[in-house]
C-alpha cells in the first residue's frame, strides 16, 4: 500500500454498507484468528532479524497464493502517522501495531473484509469483518484465509490447539466480536447489569469509544472471552446468540421508552437531528451521541430515514484521522471540529429532509 | 499487577513501547491509559485493550494477593525456556509466553493457568492440515479448490466460504469411508 492517507480513506469497508440482517442495531461482525509459526519466537520476544524473517516468511506465503494477490501489503514503518491513524479508525490495523518496527506490516484486501496483521502480537492475525449480524459469515471467511495460509507450518499443540504468545488467546486463537448500539439500554441504565450478565456467560462487553459499561454512542462490542476447550462454532454462536438478544432486548427498552416519555424522547432525537444539521463546530463525543439518537430516531420512524451505510460511514468520517486525511492543510483542533460539522451537514443534508 | 501510574486499580493495559534501542514497558488501567494516551504519551488505545497478564496474578501461590505455601520465589525462579531463554519471572511480569517451545518448558503452571482463563486445559476447534481434504484425490475437490481461489482472487469471499465447507463436506465423507 503505498498510498497516501487520504487514499486509505477513501478506500471501501464492505461493513459499512450496511449489508446482512439487523444492520441497523449490529453494526459489524468480526472474527479474528491468532497463529504463530512453528519454530520462531514470538514478536515481542524476537529481534530485528527474527521479526524480518517472520515477516518476509508470512508476505512470501501471500504472495504465493494466487488468489491472495489483491491484496496490498505494507510495512507500518513506511506509513506516515496519519496513514497509520487511518487504518486504526478502519480497525485494519491495531494501535499496537501501528507503532511500527521491524517486520511489522499487514496485508489488506480491497474490498475491505480481511486484514491480515504481521507480527503484532503473534506472528499472524487474520480478521475478517462484515455488515449486521454476519459473524458466522466472517468466520468462514477468516478461516478460509487461515487455510490458505497454513502451509506457513503453524505452533499447534494437539493438547493446547494454536499457541499463542498471550495464554488469553491458545486454543482455537479466535475472537469473534459483535459492533452492537444499544442507546434505550444504555439510557435505562441497564448495561451495567447486562455486562455483568454477559460476563457470567463467558463473553465481555466493551464500550467502542471511551471505556466501562457507559460508552459514548452507546457502542458496544460484545465478544468472547475464552478461546480454548469450545470449538469455534460453539464460541460464534454464544457471541451471536448474546448480540441477538441484545437486539430483542433493546428493542423493548425502546418501546417502553417511546410509551413511559414519547414527546421528551421525540423532542431529543429532533435536536439532535438539528444539531447535526445545523451545527458550526462540534467535537467528536458529541457528534457520536447526537448519531446515537439519530440512528435510533430514524429506526423507531421518529425522524426521517437515514440509510443505514450514511451512519455507518460517519463513524469513520467523523475521527479526527480521517478528517485531517482529507484535508490539504494541517488542521487545528478547532478546524477539525468545524471540519467535522461541515462532513455531518453534508451527509445528512442529503438524506430524507423534511418530515 | 498495580497500575503504574495511580498504584490503586488494577493494571489491564499492558504497552511496549520501543523507542530506538530502548524498549519502555508501561502496565496502567483503564482510566490512567486513557488519561496518557490524551496527553500523548502512549498511544491512543481505545479499542482492542488487552485482558492479561493480571490473570498471572490469580495463580494459587503466584501472585502477591495469594500468598501461597509454595510461594518461595528461589525454587521456581529459575526455571528457563531452553529455546527462547525466557525465565519464569519474566514470563509471569510480562503475561506472555516467548516461543512455541515455553509450552512444553512451563507445563506445570500451565494446565492450572489455561483452567483460570478458560476453564478448561483441551483444545476441541479445528486443526490444522484437515482442511482441503489432504489425501483425498478426486479431480472434483480439486476443481473445487480451483474455484475457491478463484473466488478469493475475484474478491468473492461469501462464494469461496460456500466452497470451503462444500470440500471439508468431501474431505470428512472420505475419511469416514476409508
Ligand atoms: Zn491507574
Ligand atoms: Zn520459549
Amino acid at each position: 500500500m503505498k498510498a497516501g492517507a487520504r487514499e486509505i480513506a477513501d478506500s471501501p469497508l464492505e461493513w459499512v454498507g450496511g449489508k446482512g440482517e439487523h444492520s441497523g442495531m449490529i453494526l459489524s461482525s468480526r472474527v479474528r484468528l491468532a497463529r504463530n509459526l512453528k519454530g520462531h519466537v514470538f514478536p515481542w520476544r524476537a529481534d530485528k532479524k527474527e521479526l524480518s524473517v517472520c515477516s518476509e516468511r508470512v508476505r512470501s506465503s501471500i504472495r504465493s497464493e494466487d488468489s491472495l494477490k489483491p491484496f496490498s501489503i505494507f510495512e507500518v514503518d513506511a506509513l506516515d502517522p496519519l496513514s497509520r491513524g487511518v487504518l486504526i479508525e478502519k480497525h485494519l490495523i491495531s494501535p499496537a501495531l501501528a507503532m511500527g518496527g521491524p517486520g511489522r506490516g499487514a496485508a489488506v484486501d480491497g474490498r475491505g473484509i480481511v486484514s491480515i496483521m504481521i507480527n503484532e502480537e503473534d506472528h499472524v492475525r487474520i480478521q475478517a469483518i462484515l455488515g449486521g449480524m454476519s459473524i458466522h459469515e466472517a468466520w468462514r471467511i477468516a478461516r478460509c484465509m487461515d487455510e490458505l495460509l497454513e502451509k506457513l507450518d503453524y505452533a499447534f499443540d494437539s493438547r493446547y490447539g494454536f499457541l499463542t504468545a498471550c495464554p488469553t488467546n491458545v486454543g482455537t486463537g479466535l475472537r469473534a466480536s459483535v459492533m452492537i448500539h444499544l442507546p434505550a439500554l444504555t439510557h435505562l441504565r441497564r448495561m451495567g447489569k447486562l455486562a455483568v450478565d454477559c460476563g457470567k456467560i463467558g463473553l465481555t462487553v466493551r464500550g467502542m469509544f471511551g471505556e466501562g459499561s457507559d460508552s459514548p454512542g452507546s457502542l458496544y462490542q460484545i465478544s468472547n472471552q475464552v478461546t480454548l476447550g469450545q470449538t469455534e462454532e460453539e464460541l460464534i454462536e454464544k457471541v451471536s446468540g448474546a448480540a441477538l438478544g441484545l437486539v430483542r432486548q433493546e428493542e423493548g427498552a425502546r418501546d417502553r421508552i417511546l410509551s413511559e416519555r414519547g414527546p421528551g424522547l421525540e423532542d431529543k432525537v429532533w435536536r439532535a437531528w438539528g444539531l447535526l444539521r445545523f451545527s458550526r463546530v462540534i467535537e467528536a463525543r458529541e457528534a457520536l451521541e447526537l448519531l446515537s439518537l439519530v440512528r435510533m430516531g430514524s429506526e423507531m420512524g421518529i425522524l426521517p430515514q437515514v440509510r443505514v451505510a450514511t451512519l455507518n460511514a460517519l463513524l469513520l468520517d467523523i475521527q479526527k484521522a480521517h478528517i485531517q486525511a482529507r484535508s490539504a492543510t494541517e488542521l487545528s483542533p478547532e478546524e477539525i471540529g468545524r471540519k467535522r460539522s461541515e462532513v455531518l451537514r453534508k451527509a445528512l443534508a442529503t438524506t430524507g429532509g423534511e418530515s | 499487577m498495580k497500575c503504574e501510574r495511580c498504584g490503586a486499580r488494577e493494571a489491564e493495559v499492558h504497552i511496549r513501547q520501543q523507542k530506538g534501542k530502548e524498549i519502555a514497558e508501561f502496565h496502567l488501567c483503564r482510566q490512567c491509559a486513557e488519561h496518557m494516551a490524551k496527553e500523548g504519551l502512549i498511544p491512543d488505545i481505545s479499542f482492542e485493550l488487552p485482558i492479561d497478564s493480571f490473570l498471572w496474578g490469580l495463580l494459587p501461590g503466584h501472585g502477591p494477593s495469594h500468598p501461597g505455601p509454595d510461594m518461595a520465589p528461589s525454587t521456581t525462579g529459575d526455571m528457563v525456556c531452553g529455546s527462547c531463554g525466557l525465565d519464569r519471572s519474566s514470563l509471569r511480569r510480562s503475561g506472555r509466553y516467548g516461543c512455541p517451545d515455553c509450552f512444553k518448558a512451563f507445563h506445570e503452571d500451565l494446565g492450572p493457568l489455561l483452567r483460570k482463563i478458560h476453564g478448561s486445559e483441551i483444545h476441541r476447534g479445528a486443526r490444522p492440515g484437515n482442511a482441503c481434504g489432504n489425501d483425498t484425490s478426486p479431480e472434483e475437490i480439486e476443481s473445487l479448490r480451483t474455484e475457491l481461489k478463484d473466488a478469493v482472487e475475484k474478491e468473492e469471499y461469501e462464494r469461496a466460504a460456500v466452497l470451503r465447507d462444500r470440500i471439508r463436506e468431501i474431505g470428512d465423507l472420505h475419511e469416514g469411508r476409508s
